[in-house]
């Protein structure tokens, strides 16, 4: 029987996290978390606590063993807040690790909350592997890495970077461990407050080698197959936030001396909101599901997500900016964030426009 | 999340696909000669085409209902399988699938014989239920009148009560009545309740009636639609007298009758996505011959993306909107967003068709250099149609947020 629903356990997940983020919130760690790297750590010390952050590490390695649907539910509640702590680049690093099959690593994610990042997204247009331009050389017995990488989520930090570069035979994988890092990092400013950008810096900088030998190419499109899921579902999140306040507010607001949400024009701009929305969140769970199932549809699905969702965003955001007026154009005001998250996340592991070239190349191929 | 079918319903799959494996290759092979299988024209030539048409579909019913196959939401003492929400789903995407010919009396056997099971004394399901199922007679819907479009409830066609007879006499004009020239019977809403506008309860007051349509004093004029086609009519009512018993339910229940019709009507699209879906591909396949540049352009590669991606969405959000029918739970707010979905990806579909095939796309049928006896081209025009009927999408529009400016802060 199709059962395209969470589970109990799921939803019981869900209402953990979201509780957790209502007393952030009612703490105002929340903003705090935009700029002070104290309460960033203490807060990736309560996930670590709760167990989150070994959702995704198998149970061989001490984990929960869990999959991305499990892994979408916590995403979309942090999206809702537009959470600024290191929980999604973390894992992203738990997804590249578990493909890569570093059982170790994984093992002390479990063990002591190691927290990882990937960098894969350099500058430039189109596939994200693809325009891979850092280069890894061996030197003797070690590697080095030359090259940039621009926007690095969470590196700042971090224990360890997971980067992505070319090798002689295609492209490798290599980690930078934190005593590294320090010294080629540099926090960026995004468009994003709410989230902690790294620059990488690479030259000849050492790095160790991780995952199988040879071309990891097939490797690299799965993780960004399935960090654009992910990406995907915290926008999920996003437009929740963004259709709810803008609900509120328009049955709120009254001028001439009617609430906005009585006008039919700002009506249908919540159906089409709302409408977008849904379509985006369907897309997302399926291609959750795909991947936890290795199901045909899995490559197509993700790049349908991402497109979907990543253009319902922008749209949901900056409608919510419209309904509000000028008190959406506030930095006091969460539409900002939501708009901003919307446009970081639609330009990280492809953007919109690339995912439906791919999609438009899978139909014609296909028949 | 799981997309596995349960047992039971993998069983009905099984049977139907078996049926139409072997029942529909055999029909079509039979009705080989009947080509194009669209409305009716002002065309004489045409007619000849017209009438085997409707003959195919009355054949094709038939064949269907052999099986049981024809009405699965009817009562299985009415020859219906009461088939459950997610059988629904199954039989239209093994419809769409097989790409099966249209049946004769669609509107009576989804729509008005459900109306009927649910609000029809024994005596008249025996009178009306056989001949919807039998394909003898054909049923038509009338709710539309030039002042009720959109303000639907706005009717104004009057049923009163002679007394002495005990007959209504029927007095007033229906439109936009989709076959009513072919049909022996119609059910209509009418007012029998002329006060209830004026009061402001314009729902109250409706009726609903069956009506035979060889009655005297109705009268159908054909309207030529915009793809110069007659299916639709303005029908005129002038003292006509009907029976007593031809009453559908309570005199003023019509606004619930009728919307518990409407609600039929959103069921069983699920088999819409495979329809579309088998569209696209086949109209890539044609471009590929027709004008196979269109598909090196970078704007078309981009809409067959979006086009995708939607119906694929679409088919999404049905699975979720029947896993919470199956559970229960209320249907908001996929259904009501499944309706504005399919409007836009019909005619979506429509509009990329005719650039896919480029100036080919715009030859009509019969034309020497007519793609596909210019189907498309007639496509295109026609799909106008599903943004507007069954419910405006601006209606929609309000509907739905109406609902979910309601739902907050609750």
């Amino acid at each position: 029987m199709t059962h395209f629903q969470f589970d109990a356990e799921q939803d019981a997940l869900r209402h953990a996290v979201r509780a957790f983020l209502d007393d952030l919130a009612a703490a105002g760690t929340l903003r705090a978390l935009h700029d002070d790297a104290d309460a960033t750590d203490a807060v990736w010390r309560s996930i670590v606590d709760v167990g989150w952050t070994s959702l995704l590490v198998p149970e061989e390695q001490g984990g929960l063993g869990l999959g991305l649907v499990d892994l979408v539910v916590v995403i979309e509640e942090l999206g809702k807040r537009c959470f600024a702590g290191p929980y999604l680049s973390a894992a992203l690093a738990t997804i590249a690790l578990r493909h890569l099959g570093e059982t170790d690593r994984l093992a002390l994610i479990a063990e002591r909350g190691w927290r990882g990042t990937i960098a894969l997204d350099e500058l430039g247009h189109g596939d994200p592997v693809e325009r891979i331009r850092t280069r890894a050389r061996r030197r003797g017995t070690t590697w080095q890495l030359t090259g940039l990488k621009p926007i690095v989520l969470d590196a700042v930090g971090a224990d360890g970077v997971i980067v992505v570069a070319r090798t002689e035979a295609g492209i490798g994988t290599f980690l930078i461990e934190q005593a590294v890092i320090d010294e080629v990092v540099e926090s960026v400013a995004t468009i994003d407050p709410a989230r902690h950008c790294g620059r990488l810096d690479l030259d000849a900088t050492p790095a160790i080698p991780i995952g199988p030998d040879g071309d990891q190419t097939a490797i690299w499109r799965r993780i960004a197959d399935d960090a654009a899921v992910v990406l995907s579902a915290e926008l999920t999140g996003v437009c929740d936030a963004a259709l709810a306040m803008a609900v509120a507010y328009a049955k709120d607001r009254v001028q001439f001396d009617v609430p906005l949400s009585s006008h039919q024009a700002i009506q249908h701009k919540l159906v089409d909101m709302l409408h977008a929305t849904e379509m985006g969140r369907v897309g997302v769970h399926y291609a959750a599901w795909c991947s936890d199932t290795d199901h045909d549809d899995r490559v197509v699905a993700a790049s349908i997500a991402k497109s979907s969702m990543a253009e319902a965003a922008v749209m949901v955001t900056s409608e919510n900016i419209q309904v509000h007026g000028a008190v959406g154009f506030t930095w006091d005001s969460d539409a900002q964030l939501l708009f901003k998250r919307a446009k970081q996340n639609d330009l990280l592991f492809g953007a919109q426009g690339w995912h439906r070239q791919r999609i438009a190349e899978a139909v014609l191929s296909s028949t | 999340m799981d997309f596995a079918p349960s047992a039971e319903d993998e069983e009905f799959r099984r049977e139907l696909r078996a049926l139409l494996d072997v029942e529909l290759p055999a029909f079509l092979e039979e009705w080989e000669s009947v080509n194009g299988d669209q409305g009716g024209s002002a065309e004489g030539s045409d007619s000849t085409a017209f009438e085997r048409t409707q003959e195919r579909r009355k054949a094709w019913q038939r064949r269907l209902d052999d099986g049981r196959w024809a009405a699965i939401n009817w009562p299985t003492d009415w020859h219906g399988r009461e088939a459950t929400p997610t059988q629904n789903a199954i039989y239209s995407e093994e419809m769409a699938r097989a790409r099966v010919p249209g049946i004769y009396n669609a509107n009576g056997i989804w729509q008005i014989g459900p109306m009927i099971l649910q609000w029809g004394t024994p005596e008249q399901q025996q009178r009306w239920l056989p001949g919807i199922l039998s394909a003898d007679e054909h049923w038509c819907q009338g709710f539309s009148e030039p002042e009720a479009g959109s303000d639907l409830a706005n009717m104004r066609t009057l049923a009163m009560l002679d007394e002495q007879s005990g007959e209504y006499v029927v007095n007033g004009q229906k439109t936009w009545i989709s076959s009513a020239h072919l049909a022996k019977w119609g059910l209509f809403l009418l007012r029998t309740d002329p006060t209830a506008i004026a009061r402001g309860a314009k729902h109250e007051g409706i009726t609903a009636f069956v009506i035979d349509m060889e009655t005297p004093g109705i009268e159908c004029r054909p309207i030529v639609d915009i793809v110069g086609e007659t299916m639709l009519n303005e029908v005129f009512f002038t003292d006509a007298r009907i029976p007593h018993d031809s009453r559908l339910g309570g005199e003023d229940e019509g606004w619930s009758v009728a919307m518990s019709t409407l609600g039929h009507e959103r069921v069983g699209t699920a088999g819409l996505s495979i329809a579309m879906a088998t569209d696209l591909r086949a109209l890539i396949s044609l471009a590929r011959s027709e004008n196979p540049d269109a598909l090196r352009d970078p704007l078309i590669m981009d809409r067959i993306a979006r086009l995708h991606s939607e119906i694929e969405l679409t088919r999404l959000l049905n699975a979720r909107a029947l896993t919470k029918i199956s559970r229960g739970e209320p249907n908001w707010p996929e259904v009501p967003l499944a309706k504005l979905q399919w409007s836009s990806i019909a005619q979506t579909l429509a509009e990329l068709a005719v650039d896919l095939l480029g100036p080919a796309g715009l030859f009509l049928r019969g034309g020497p250099d007519a793609v596909e006896s210019g189907k498309w081209a007639r496509n295109y025009s026609w799909q106008r149609f599903t943004s507007i009927g069954a419910g405006a999408t601006e209606i929609q529009k309000n509907i739905i947020a109406k609902k979910a400016i309601r739902l907050v802060g609750k």
